[in-house]
């Protein structure tokens, strides 16, 4: 049974230090393998952290490889634009209106609001979640 | 299969204090004023947040959801008993749930979170 | 329609409730620490038996193995690796994370 290529959108509420983080990025990378497409990937809540310029880990390869794989693919990586603010990662954008002397927004990733979100839903064909919500 | 006639389903599992809860609840207002058809229902530890005390920032939280569009509130009926608890202990009307009834619930929702 | 357990039955009552909604043409994937609902010789594992046996259960393999227990499953689980995830979910959609 072949199934033809799907659109995904995919939600991330897990952190980097969390498994459900892990467990994203692999899937992520599986679904792009098998010929499918992602329409979005959207972090929200703790989820955030992955678009962090400044996250420190012992494994350097954790922060890149976001930025590796929206570079080969083409992925859209969207920050909730509120998640964020609460957790202190902004762009450029974001710091001037908040007056912040600084950002922290990783390259590749952009900042959006939910309605973002909730326009690639009503687009994919297949919407996932890692990590919790509620 | 697209998501385009809008149902969705948000679970909620746990309690959460007014900080957390706020934020959590941001993607469900966010719903519906993009204009799906939001559901909630709440299961496990999950039904402590609709016995919240009357008075305070908690229960005017959740007590201004059909305010915002969301009126369809569900309980599991099981995991009201486990905790002793009643819908007349709730802060909201909600409709109560069997497993069979929660089975039907999933299936006419679109997305559930 | 496939359910998604991410928790050890010792984590919380996700399965419990999972089971209590599964209808027969749903599948299960247990993931994270919800690969542990699977070993054998424990009461979730026997309740997941009667799923296992008409195929309708399935564990990802890197899960299992990182948690050791791969050689420790109930009989009849189907493993799968990430594609074969990908192939769950675009085939057994919608899905439900528990």
């Amino acid at each position: 049974m072949s199934e033809g290529s799907v659109e995904f959108a995919i939600l991330i509420t897990a952190s980097p230090l969390q498994s459900g983080g892990e467990t994203a990025f692999q899937f992520i990378q599986s679904v792009l393998k098998k010929g499918h497409k992602i329409r979005q990937i959207f972090f929200y809540q703790d989820g955030v952290y992955h678009g962090s310029r400044l996250i420190h880990t012992e494994n350097p390869i954790l922060i890149t490889r976001w930025q590796m794989l929206a570079k080969e693919y083409g992925l859209p990586l969207v920050l909730c634009s509120a998640s964020a603010a609460r957790r202190g990662i902004m762009g450029q954008n974001q710091a001037n209106y908040f007056e912040k002397d600084t950002d922290n927004l990783a390259e590749n990733f952009c900042i959006a609001s939910l309605s973002q979100w909730f326009e690639a839903v009503s687009l994919a064909e297949r919407v996932m979640v890692f990590g919790d919500v509620l | 299969m697209k998501t385009s006639n809008g149902n969705l389903l948000f679970i909620v599992k746990h309690f959460k204090g007014l900080a957390q809860i706020r934020e959590s609840f941001d993607i469900v207002l966010a719903a519906s004023s993009l204009g799906f058809n939001v559901s909630l229902l709440f299961i496990d530890d999950g039904v402590f947040q609709l016995a919240c005390p009357k008075e305070g920032d908690l229960s005017a939280l959740l007590t201004a959801l059909p305010f915002y569009d969301v009126q369809k509130i569900y309980v599991a009926k099981e995991s009201l008993e486990e905790r002793r608890l009643k819908p007349q202990d709730l802060i909201l009307s909600v409709t109560c749930l069997l497993p069979n009834e929660m089975t039907k619930l999933f299936l006419d929702h679109n997305l559930v979170f | 329609m496939l359910h998604i357990i991410r928790d050890s039955f010792s984590e919380s009552a996700r399965l419990k409730n999972c089971l209590a909604v599964y209808a027969p043409q749903d599948v299960l994937l247990l993931i994270e620490n919800g690969v542990f609902c699977a070993l054998s010789a424990t009461e979730s594992g026997s309740q997941l038996e009667d799923l296992a046996n008409k195929q309708q259960v399935f564990i990802l393999t890197p899960h299992a193995l990182e948690r050791g227990i791969l050689d420790r499953l109930i009989d009849e689980i189907q493993l799968i690796d990430f594609l074969g995830f990908v192939d769950l979910v675009v085939e057994q959609y919608p899905v439900l994370q528990w």
